[in-house]
């Protein structure tokens, strides 16, 4: 981020060397305009996919009139925005008998790991006015891979926060539940990414795409992780459902049984932010699946060109651009398959959930680990190197 | 009850009590559960009912026998059709009083339609309680058909109020017949769609499979009534052994399970569905023409007797125990209701569940709220 930043900058003033603070605060803010907004815009078409599947139209009423009219997928635009004030408009209860300090951390803690694990993922890459090929991210950390299991492992912590502090017998349930889950489905979940991690040689989101794109023992196609570690994508995405609290794993928050689970007590802009935490989080996932798994913001033998002259026109950074369409076109996929399970599923017990997860992902991520290695060595062996 | 952790003496694991309802999102209505638990794991289980409590049975007293019909609506919000039936059947009984057999038909149509509009929607509420959503949607679609139908024929959707000593208070409407074939015809494949969300589903399969285990025995024990019965292995259906109406006249098989588990429970419905489809068109052709009521004076008045009659509604073996002292008012009005018993027994069926089989052998088992409070 940082060197794109000041080229862009240098190059739209003049030579202006920016502060060294200038590109985080520019990132944060980034960050958090696009959490806003890409959620506001992912339940939207949650209850769009939902009213699909249950064969109505989802909202419509809110939002230009002309547009409801045309089809079920112009309406109701206005749904969220609307939901999102009238949330902040609502009366914020601090039940009388709650711990008051972790009633009020726990939302603010949940939202903050929502947040900062947005640092390592990339979204796009350019060649643009710089020497080398730019990973676009906040910030293409080494260790990004562990870094984002790391963090969002701290949602499990605020969730557990709010479940005791509620003083609530479902909500310390729910967050029990919560605690228990994302315990036992962090572990598959790593042993899952420790295929590509050893297809890769390399931790850094970046290096995955940029290894995926080069492809396996010379051929493009296979690169994607998806094909040499198919059972690591299957045994990833369920336990990132698992993590992120999504149904048909959303047994911390089963409304037919604890009534909302760890959130019961929370209203208003307290509950809007787990709210918004979970959505966020449920984009990070289908982001890190896109980048780990579906090639990031690349396609096989497609590299779009650093500026794209249209003319009248050069477009700078146009392989920026086409990077990052490619990398949402893909990580929203992934969004409509997750919510195509959500509405279709029934909710697991938690039991059975515990037996599924310890006796069925792990051994199935150890196989993939396995399958990786031995592809690893294999390229290693007869095609030199790392794939890439 | 305290006791030591095994692993550190100095650890003590302590029960709790979790109180669900009266107001809980799965409760059906406002059922009380009183639940010591421990950890999810339920130790004891104890029902409170009453909540619905609106002396039903001390209202029909005060008033004469034509104007308790409304008040048997709100006995089974889902099925006011045979719980007007069994009311009324007493006090034909009791009257002595034939009714023509165009209302029989009338009658049996109603009845049965209710069970089909009864049965989607305990499909809807029993897949939203073990977590799918859009099974509900799928339901409650079809059900709107079915109520359709009902208010083209005596103008309510939800509390008919419509069969009336001697027949049924107005004639069905001339296109019913047609309607209600091009209703079947469009909605019978769908049962398999609604099998088809369910069915195959291994979350499902595994929540429902062994779940709430019911024998045969303490089934009878508990006076357990209707598709909950059958599916623990006992063909009873009071329209095959104690046949009322028309429904000697009509083919129609009684779906059995033996597993007595929330899967056969589902499964028994499902069936059920199936089978009020065939009656239905069975009825549509044999439906007879004549008067739909044998007309009774305002003030029906009954001679001295007692009499009870019982028939099969969606949910079990619905009774009426009617008193008469020879006036134009009831003397005692009993209501047997179904769901009564089944809420006597689920309390032995959740011991050592977890909180989420609580949810689903609690809508196996279809219960309805008013009904058991009255």
């Amino acid at each position: 981020m940082e060197p794109i930043f000041e080229q862009f900058v240098r190059d739209l003033t003049g030579g202006f060397q920016v502060p060294f603070w200038a590109p985080m605060l520019v990132s944060l803010g980034l960050v958090l305009a696009f959490i806003a907004l890409n959620a506001m815009f992912m339940i939207w078409l949650e209850r769009k996919i939902c009213g699909r599947i249950q064969r109505r139209m989802g909202p419509m009423l809110t939002g230009p009139k002309a547009w409801a009219r045309f089809s079920m997928w112009t309406g109701g635009w206005f749904q969220t925005p609307c939901d999102s004030v009238k949330l902040l408009l609502k009366e914020d209860i601090i039940p009388a008998q709650v711990d008051r300090f972790g009633f009020m951390l726990a939302p603010v803690l949940v939202f903050m790991a929502a947040l900062a694990v947005y640092v390592p993922l990339p979204i796009s890459s350019t060649s643009y006015a710089q020497s080398a090929p730019i990973v676009v991210a906040v910030a293409d950390l080494d260790i990004g891979l562990l870094y984002v299991v790391a963090i969002t492992t701290l949602t499990i912590l605020a969730i557990l926060t709010a479940g005791w502090a509620s003083n609530n017998k479902y909500s310390l349930l729910g967050g029990m539940r919560a605690g228990v889950q994302i315990l036992s489905y962090e572990i598959p979940m790593l042993f899952a990414l420790m295929g590509p991690m050893v297809l890769a040689g390399s931790l850094s989101l970046g290096d995955l795409v940029l290894v995926q794109h080069a492809g396996l023992f010379g051929v493009p196609l296979l690169g994607w992780f998806l094909v040499p570690s198919f059972l690591g994508a299957v045994v990833y995405l369920i336990c990132a459902v698992a993590e992120t609290n999504r149904p048909p794993f959303d047994m911390p928050e089963a409304e037919q049984e604890l009534v909302a689970g760890f959130s019961t007590e929370y209203t208003a802009m307290r509950f809007a932010m787990f709210y918004l935490a979970e959505f966020s989080n449920t984009f990070v996932v289908c982001m890190i699946f896109t980048a780990v798994f579906l090639g990031g913001w690349t396609l096989p033998g497609f590299i779009p060109p650093s500026s794209l002259n249209l003319g009248f026109f050069t477009l700078p950074y146009f392989d920026l651009l086409a990077g990052m369409a490619i990398f949402f076109a893909k990580a929203y996929a992934v969004v409509l398959l997750l919510m195509w399970i959500r509405w279709t599923f029934p909710r697991l017990r938690p039991d059975h959930l515990m037996t599924f997860g310890w006796k069925f992902l792990l051994p199935l991520s150890f196989v993939n680990l396995l399958v990786c290695i031995v592809l690893a060595a294999i390229q290693q062996i007869y095609f030199g190197g790392n794939p890439g | 009850m305290m006791r030591q952790f095994p692993a550190n003496p100095d650890l003590t694991v302590e029960e709790f009590e979790l109180n669900m309802g009266p107001q809980h999102p799965s409760t059906h209505g406002v059922l009380r559960l009183v639940l010591t638990m421990d950890g999810e794991r339920v130790v004891r289980c104890k029902p409170v009912v009453g909540y619905l409590h609106r002396s039903i049975e001390k209202m029909a007293e005060n008033r004469t026998y034509t104007q308790v019909i409304p008040v048997t609506d709100r006995l089974d919000y889902c099925t006011s059709m045979t719980s007007n039936y069994v009311y009324v059947m007493a006090v034909e009984d009791l009257a002595d009083i034939t009714v023509p057999p165009r209302a029989e038909y009338i009658r049996v149509i109603m009845s049965e339609l209710n069970r089909i509009a009864s049965h989607l929607l305990w499909y809807g509420t029993f897949a939203l309680e073990v977590g799918a959503t859009t099974p509900f949607i799928y339901g409650f679609r079809d059900r709107e058909k079915v109520l359709d139908l009902f208010e083209s024929t005596c103008g309510a959707r939800l509390l008919y109020n419509y069969l009336r000593i001697g027949g049924v208070s107005r004639d069905l409407p001339e296109d019913f017949c047609e309607r209600m074939l091009a209703f079947l015809d469009e909605w019978e494949p769908l049962i398999r769609e609604y099998e088809d969300l369910l069915d195959e589903n291994p979350i499902f399969y595994n929540r429902t499979k062994k779940v709430g285990f019911l024998s045969a025995e303490k089934a009878l024990a508990y006076g357990v009534s209707g598709p909950n019965l059958r599916a623990s292995g006992m063909a009873r259906d009071v329209r095959r052994e104690h046949p009322y109406a028309v429904y000697p006249e009509l083919e129609f098989d009684v779906p059995v399970r033996t597993e007595g588990d929330v899967f056969a429970r589902y499964r028994i419905r499902m069936e059920e569905l199936r089978q009020s489809a065939r009656i239905l068109r069975q009825c549509a052709e044999k439906l007879p023409g004549g008067p739909y009521l044998e007309p009774q004076p305002l003030r029906v008045v009954l001679p001295e007797g007692e009499t009870y009659v019982h028939l099969e509604s969606p949910r079990g073996d619905i009774g009426c125990y009617l008193v008469s002292q020879g006036t134009d008012k009831p003397y005692r009005c009993k209501f047997r209701t179904p769901s009564f018993c089944h809420i006597a027994v689920f309390q032995h069926l959740v011991r050592d569940c977890l909180i989420p089989d609580i949810m689903a052998i609690c809508a196996s088992f279809d219960v309805v709220l008013p009904e058991t409070d009255r």
